[in-house]
C-alpha cells in the first residue's frame, strides 16, 4: 500500500491524545454497531485517524465506481428483461439462476435506473491498484456510519479538520434525495418516498435510522402500508396516501410473502406485483441481490465491452468461476492464495481462505465445489494494508477494505467522497471482520481545488455536518412511528416520576431509617410501600439477568432496595427499565429526533449503569436523570414543530404522568389521621414537583381550608398546575386533535366530569370517598389510554399465508 | 411403464373445470393471490375457451406471462369475505402424439446430459439447477445412477426411472406436505404426484438432464359399472424431461405412463414452487380455514 498523503496535523501524537474523546463522541452519538452478550449495543470502535487519499488518485477512483454502477444498473435490467448478457454467452445463466437472490417472480420487471445506490468493497492488489473485492447492491450499508463518523471526527479533530481541504459528504445524500425524487417524477409531480424498515431492529438499524434523519423521509414498517388495487398506500394518522418510491431496508426476502419468499407472513403482499404495474419504484430493486454475486467479476470486463463499449476501470480482484474447467483448474492449483466463494455467502455457508485449512477440510471443501462447481468461484487474496492504527505500531499489516458509495442516477453518477474504512482489530488476520468487530475509520479525500463545487452540481458544498430539517411540506406521520413516539413519552415521564419518588423517599430513609417509632420513621414507611405499589403496578417482574442476581443479593435493607429500583435493568418500574424502554422507543423513530435529543439518551442509559462496588451516589444519580428527563422536556417544548410527531409525544407524557400522578396519590394521601401524614403529604407533593406552590398556597391561608384539600386541589384540580391531573387532560385534549379518531372530548369525558364534579374540601374530610374518587379516576385514565392507543395505533390483523396443494 | 394405449392418443375436447373453495372462521379484511388460473397453449393442446370466476368480486385481478412462460394472474379483494371461491372452466383441443420411446435408446444418457438444454440458455439452466424443493442429496443422486447409468440407452432408462418410482412408494395423501423434502420422500417411501413429479426431477437432473415440473389435470375413469361423480378428479402434476432433439417428453411417475392425451397441461416451472394453482396471504384474526378443491374433466364432443 502506498504511503498516505501527509496532512498537516495529523501527528501522531495528536491522534494518540484524541482517542479518548473520539471514543466519547461515538458513544454520545450513540454510534453502535452489534451488540453484546445480553443484547445491549455497543459503540463502533472508531480510530482517530482518518485514511487519507488525494485528489489525483480519487479522481481516477471516482471514475471508475460511476462506471461500474452504471453498468451494474445496466445488468440488472438486461437480466430481468431480455437476458441478452446470457443468450449471447457474455454470462453463465447457473450463476443467474443459481444465486437465491435472483427472483423469477421479479423477471419482466423493469429496473433501469433502479439500482440506484451501490457499495463496492475496495482493496488494493500487489501492484497497488484498486480491485472491487465484492459488490452490495441488494441493501448497500454504511453510508450512515460513513456520515456519523465524519461528525465525530470533525469534531475531534477540528483544527484539522478546518485547516484541511477536504471533499464533504453532504452532497452524497442530497443527490441521494434528488435521485429518489427523480426516480418517482414520470408518477406525480410531488412523489411520494417512504423508505421500509424491518418491523424489528436488525444490525442495519443505525446506518439505517442516520442515512434517514439525512434525507427526511419517512420510515414505515411493512405493517404501515397495503396494497389496495396494484398501488402502495402509506396508512398515516391521517388519510392514506400513494406511495412511488420504496426505499427497501428490509432484504429481498422479507419484502413480499406472496412472491417471493411464502411462509412467515412479514413484509408486503403484492408489493412485486405493484412494481410489475409500474405504480411503485422499489430501490434497490427486490431481485438486485442476484448482482452480488463473486463470480460475476469473472465477466465485468468482457460485459462493459459489450454493454458500455468501454473498458472496465475498476475490475474486481482476480476471479475465476469454477464452473468453468480453467477456472476450476486455476483455483484447485492455487489453494493457498485463494478465497473459494459461493455464489451467495448465506449464514454458516461463506467466503473460505482456503490457506487457513488443513489438509482435510481442504479436500472436504474440493469435494464440494466439484459436485456443484457452477456455485462456487475463486478470487485472488489482496496483500493486508499497511496502516496507522493508535495503540499499533506504525504501518500495522491489517486485513481490511474501504466500502465505497456511488449513486447511479438518471442525471449521472455521484461517488461519496469518502466511504467507510474497516481494518481487523488484530495483525495478521485474514478476514476482514464485520463492522461490529472492527476498528473503523474516516476515510478523507483531499480536494486539490477549494473552489470547485463538489458533485453533484447544485448540490454545492454547504455546512455537511448540519442534519438538516426535515423536507418541505409536512411529512405524514406513519401509525408505527405516532406509536414509538408516544411510548417515548410514556416512558421518559415513568423514568422522571419514579426518580422523583425515589428521591424523596431516599431522604426519608437517611432521616429516619435508625429510629423506628417516631413519626419520620413511619412516614419513611408509608413512602416506600407506596413507591413498590406504584412500580410494580403491572405486577410482572421481567426475568432477572445474570448480572442483576450478582449486583442485587436478596436481603430487604431499604438503601439497597432503593438501589434495586433505581438500577435493575430487568425489574419492569425500575428507572433503568424505563430509561431503556424510552431509548428503545426512540431508537425506532430516530429519523425523527435531534441529535442532541440522542445526547441526552445516551447520556441517560450511561448515568443508570450501576458501579461496583455499590457505593453510587443515589442521589447524584437520581438528580442526573431527573436533569435528561427534563433537557428532553425543553427539546420537546422549545425544539419541535407542532405537528403529529410532537402531539403524540407528548400525548405520551400527558398520559403517564396522568396515571403516575393518582397512582402516587391514592397510596399517599388517603390515610391522613395516621402518624406521619404531614411528612408523607410533604413527600408526596415533592415528589409530584408541586411543593412550593402548595407552601405558597398554604402561606396564603388556604382559603380557610385544610392542608390536605390544598394538596388534593393543587395535584388533581388545578388548571393553572402543569403538575396537576386536569393540566394532563387538557393537554391531551389538544394533543389528540393531531390524530385522526378518536374524538377528543369523548374520550375524556368521563375523568373530565369526574375531576369537574369533585370537591376538594369534602374529599379531604373523608378518607375512604378520597380513596373510592382515586380509584375510579385511576380506572378512568386507564380506560382513556387504552382507547387512544387502540384509536390511534390500529394493528392489522395478522398475515397468514396458504397455498393449495399440487 | 405400461405400454402406450392407442385410443388415448386420439384427439379429444376437454371441458375442465376447477373449483377452489377456502372457508374462513373469521373475516378476511384483505387477500392477494397469485394463481395459474388459466391453462397454457402447447404443441399438443389448444385453450378454445377460458373463464374466471372469483368470489367475493376481486378489487382487482390481473395476468402477466412469468418467466416460464405461464399465464400467472394477481388477484386482490379488500372487502370483508369469509369465504372465497375461484373458479375456472377451460374447454381444451388435446392432440397428444404418441412418442416413439424405442427411438429414444440411440443416445446413451450421458450423450444426452451432454447436449444443451433446448431453448433459452436461462430457462435451460434453470431446469438443470437444484431449486428450492428439489435438492439432490446422495441418496437421491444413488437413485438417479441406479435408473440412469451414463451408458444406459436413453428410453430404457427413462423407463427403469419411471416404473422405479411408481413401484417403491406408495400413493397416499396425507404423508407429505408441500414443503417435503426428496431425502424425507426418500424415507417416507410414499406421498402424493407432486413427490413422485420432485422425485423424477430430481434423479433427471442428477444425471444432467433438463427437466420440469408439470401441473395440469388427468381424466379419471370411475370404477367399472359405476357412474363418474362430479368433482371427483384432481389436480395432477408430473416430470417433463427434455430430449436431445430439443422436445420434452411427460412422464408421469404416479401412473407409471407417458402423459397421453387424457392428460391436461396448466402450466410448468422449476418446480412445484413455480406453479402453485393458488397461494395467497389473508389478513384475519382468524386462526383457521377449511379448504375444498373440486375438479372435474370430462370430454365433450365440439
Amino acid at each position: 500500500m502506498n504511503a498516505t498523503p501527509a496532512v498537516p496535523g495529523l501527528t501522531p501524537a495528536v491522534l494518540a491524545q484524541r482517542t479518548t474523546a473520539v471514543a466519547a463522541m461515538v458513544e454520545g452519538d450513540g454510534i453502535v454497531a452489534g451488540a453484546d452478550a445480553e443484547g445491549r449495543p455497543q459503540p463502533l470502535r472508531v480510530d482517530p485517524g482518518p485514511l487519507v487519499i488525494d485528489a489525483q488518485e480519487w479522481a481516477g477512483l471516482e471514475r471508475a465506481l460511476a462506471q461500474r454502477a452504471t453498468l451494474l444498473d445496466a445488468v440488472l435490467a438486461d437480466l430481468y428483461g431480455p437476458r441478452e448478457l446470457v443468450k449471447r454467452g457474455l454470462i453463465p445463466p447457473q450463476i443467474i439462476v443459481g444465486h437465491p437472490g435472483f427472483f423469477a417472480a421479479a423477471s419482466g420487471i423493469p429496473t433501469r435506473g433502479a439500482l440506484l445506490t451501490t457499495a463496492a468493497d475496495l482493496g488494493k492488489d500487489a501492484d497497488g491498484q484498486w480491485r472491487v473485492l465484492a459488490d452490495r447492491t441488494q441493501r448497500p450499508l454504511g453510508a450512515g456510519y460513513a456520515m456519523a463518523i465524519r461528525r465525530v471526527i470533525a469534531r475531534a479533530l477540528a483544527p484539522v479538520h478546518r485547516a484541511t481541504p477536504l471533499r464533504r459528504l453532504r452532497g452524497y445524500f442530497d443527490a441521494l434525495r434528488s435521485g429518489l425524487l427523480e426516480l418517482g417524477s414520470s408518477a406525480s409531480e410531488a412523489p411520494r418516498v417512504v423508505m421500509l424498515r424491518a418491523a424489528d431492529e436488525d444490525e442495519s438499524a443505525f446506518d439505517e435510522m442516520f442515512a434517514a434523519t439525512l434525507l427526511g423521509f419517512p420510515v414505515v414498517v411493512s405493517d404501515d402500508v397495503a396494497l389496495r388495487d396494484g398501488r402502495l398506500w402509506l396508512t398515516t394518522t391521517g388519510r392514506d396516501e400513494p406511495i412511488d418510491i420504496l426505499v427497501r431496508r428490509v432484504d429481498a426476502r422479507s419484502a413480499d410473502p406472496l412472491d417471493l419468499v411464502a411462509g412467515s407472513g412479514a413484509g408486503i403482499p403484492g408489493l412485486v406485483e405493484a412494481t410489475r404495474r409500474g405504480n411503485v419504484t422499489v430501490v434497490n430493486p427486490v431481485g438486485s441481490g442476484v448482482l452480488e454475486n463473486p463470480a460475476l467479476g469473472a465477466f465485468l470486463p468482457a460485459i462493459a465491452r459489450a454493454l458500455l463499449d468501454e473498458d472496465l476501470l475498476l475490475p474486481s480482484a482476480r476471479t475465476w468461476w469454477c464452473g468453468e474447467e480453467t477456472g476450476r483448474r486455476h483455483a484447485a492449483a492455487h489453494l493457498d492464495d485463494i478465497v473459494v466463494a459461493p455464489l451467495a455467502s448465506l449464514p454458516g455457508q461463506g467466503r473460505v481462505f482456503t490457506a487457513d485449512l488443513t489438509r482435510d477440510e481442504r479436500a472436504a471443501l474440493w469435494e464440494r465445489v466439484e459436485s456443484e462447481p457452477w456455485a462456487w468461484s475463486a478470487q485472488e487474496v489482496l496483500p493486508p494494508w499497511q496502516v496507522d492504527l493508535v495503540g499499533a505500531a506504525p504501518g500495522s499489516n491489517r486485513a481490511g477494505l474501504l466500502r465505497t458509495f456511488t449513486l447511479a442516477g438518471a442525471s449521472g453518477s455521484t461517488v461519496m467522497p469518502g466511504g467507510l474504512a474497516r481494518f481487523a482489530a488484530q495483525e495478521g488476520a485474514r478476514r476482514v471482520p464485520a463492522l461490529a468487530e472492527a476498528i473503523a475509520k474516516d476515510v478523507w479525500v483531499l480536494d486539490e481545488d477549494a473552489e470547485r463545487p463538489d458533485v453533484p452540481q447544485g448540490h454545492r458544498d454547504r455546512d455537511r455536518i448540519e442534519v438538516p430539517a426535515a423536507t418541505v411540506g409536512p411529512v405524514p406521520l406513519p401509525p408505527r412511528a405516532a406509536e414509538d413516539l408516544y411510548w417515548f413519552g410514556r416512558y421518559v415521564e415513568r423514568a422522571e416520576s419514579t426518580a422523583r419518588l425515589l428521591l424523596v423517599a431516599d431522604d426519608l430513609v437517611e432521616d429516619h431509617l435508625t429510629r423506628p417509632g417516631t413519626i419520620g420513621h413511619a412516614a419513611m414507611t408509608t413512602m416506600l410501600g407506596a413507591i413498590d405499589a406504584v412500580t410494580s403496578v403491572q405486577r410482572y417482574r421481567g426475568r432477572a439477568t445474570a448480572a442483576d442476581t450478582a449486583a442485587f443479593p436478596s436481603g430487604e435493607d431499604p438503601v439497597g432496595h432503593l438501589r434495586r429500583l433505581v438500577f435493575e435493568a430487568g425489574r419492569r418500574g425500575s428507572v433503568r427499565f424505563s430509561a431503556a424502554r424510552a431509548n428503545q422507543a426512540a431508537s425506532r423513530v430516530r429519523e425523527l429526533l435531534s441529535l442532541d435529543a440522542w445526547l441526552v439518551l445516551s447520556r441517560l442509559q450511561r448515568t443508570l449503569i450501576p458501579t461496583q462496588p455499590n457505593e453510587e451516589d443515589l442521589q447524584g444519580v437520581l438528580a442526573a436523570v431527573i436533569e435528561a428527563c427534563l433537557a428532553l422536556s425543553g427539546m420537546s417544548a422549545e425544539g419541535l414543530v407542532r405537528d403529529a410527531s410532537w402531539a403524540f409525544h407528548d400525548a405520551g407524557r400527558r398520559v403517564e404522568r396522568a396515571q403516575e400522578t393518582v397512582r402516587v396519590l391514592r397510596r399517599t394521601l388517603p390515610a391522613a389521621s395516621t402518624p406521619g401524614a404531614a411528612l408523607v403529604r410533604e413527600a408526596t407533593l415533592r415528589a409530584r414537583e408541586s411543593l412550593l406552590s402548595y407552601r405558597r398556597r398554604r402561606a396564603e391561608g388556604g382559603r380557610g381550608r385544610s392542608p390536605l384539600a390544598v394538596a388534593l386541589e393543587l395535584l388533581l384540580l388545578d388548571e393553572t398546575n402543569p403538575r396537576s391531573v386536569a393540566y394532563q387532560l387538557d393537554r391531551l385534549q389538544d394533543d389528540l386533535r393531531h390524530a385522526p379518531s378518536p374524538d377528543p372530548a369523548a374520550v375524556l369525558r368521563v375523568p373530565t366530569l369526574a375531576l369537574a364534579g369533585a370537591d376538594a374540601v369534602a374529599l379531604a374530610l373523608d378518607p375512604e370517598a378520597l380513596d373510592v374518587f382515586l380509584a375510579d379516576l385511576e380506572a378512568q385514565l386507564r380506560a382513556v389510554s387504552g382507547s387512544v392507543e387502540a384509536a390511534c395505533f390500529p394493528h392489522r390483523a395478522p398475515a397468514h399465508s396458504f397455498e393449495e396443494r399440487r | 411403464m405400461k405400454p402406450l394405449d392407442p385410443q388415448h392418443f386420439e384427439p379429444r375436447f376437454y371441458e375442465v373445470e376447477h373449483i377452489t373453495t377456502y372457508d374462513y372462521s373469521a373475516d378476511v379484511r384483505a387477500s392477494y393471490g397469485r394463481a395459474c388460473l388459466r391453462p397454457r397453449d402447447t404443441a399438443t393442446q389448444r385453450i378454445c375457451e377460458h373463464t374466471i370466476r372469483v368470489t367475493p368480486e376481486p378489487g382487482l385481478l390481473s395476468e402477466h406471462t412469468d418467466l416460464f412462460g405461464n399465464a400467472s394472474h394477481y388477484l386482490e379483494i379488500q372487502q370483508p369475505h369469509r369465504r372465497l371461491e375461484v373458479a375456472k372452466t377451460s374447454l381444451v383441443h388435446v392432440t397428444a402424439i404418441a412418442p416413439d420411446l424405442s427411438a429414444l435408446n440411440r443416445w446413451t444418457v450421458a450423450e444426452a446430459a451432454a447436449v444443451p438444454p433446448p431453448g433459452d440458455p436461462t430457462l435451460g439452466a434453470a431446469y438443470l439447477l437444484p431449486s428450492p424443493l428439489i435438492r439432490p442429496t446422495a441418496p437421491v443422486h444413488a437413485r438417479a445412477l441406479d435408473a440412469l447409468a451414463p451408458d444406459a440407452p436413453l428410453g430404457e432408462a427413462l423407463d427403469r426411472l419411471i416404473t422405479g418410482i411408481y413401484t417403491d412408494f406408495t400413493y397416499s395423501s396425507g404423508v407429505t406436505s408441500v414443503t417435503t423434502s426428496l431425502a424425507e420422500l426418500l424415507e417416507l417411501k410414499a406421498g402424493v404426484c407432486q413427490d413422485f413429479a420432485h422425485l423424477a426431477i430430481g434423479c433427471l437432473r442428477a444425471v444432467g438432464l433438463p427437466a420440469r415440473y408439470v401441473s395440469g389435470y388427468l381424466e379419471t375413469q370411475p370404477p367399472p359399472g359405476r357412474p363418474k361423480l362430479r368433482g371427483a378428479d384432481a389436480t395432477h402434476a408430473w416430470a417433463s424431461v427434455g430430449l436431445p432433439d430439443g422436445t420434452w417428453l411427460d412422464l408421469d411417475p404416479t401412473n407409471d405412463c407417458v402423459a397421453d392425451g387424457r392428460y391436461v397441461t396448466t402450466a410448468w416451472g422449476r418446480d412445484y414452487r413455480d406453479v402453485t394453482p393458488l397461494k395467497g396471504v389473508i389478513f384475519t384474526d382468524g386462526t383457521t380455514s377449511s379448504l375444498n378443491v373440486s375438479v372435474d374433466v370430462h370430454r365433450v364432443e365440439e
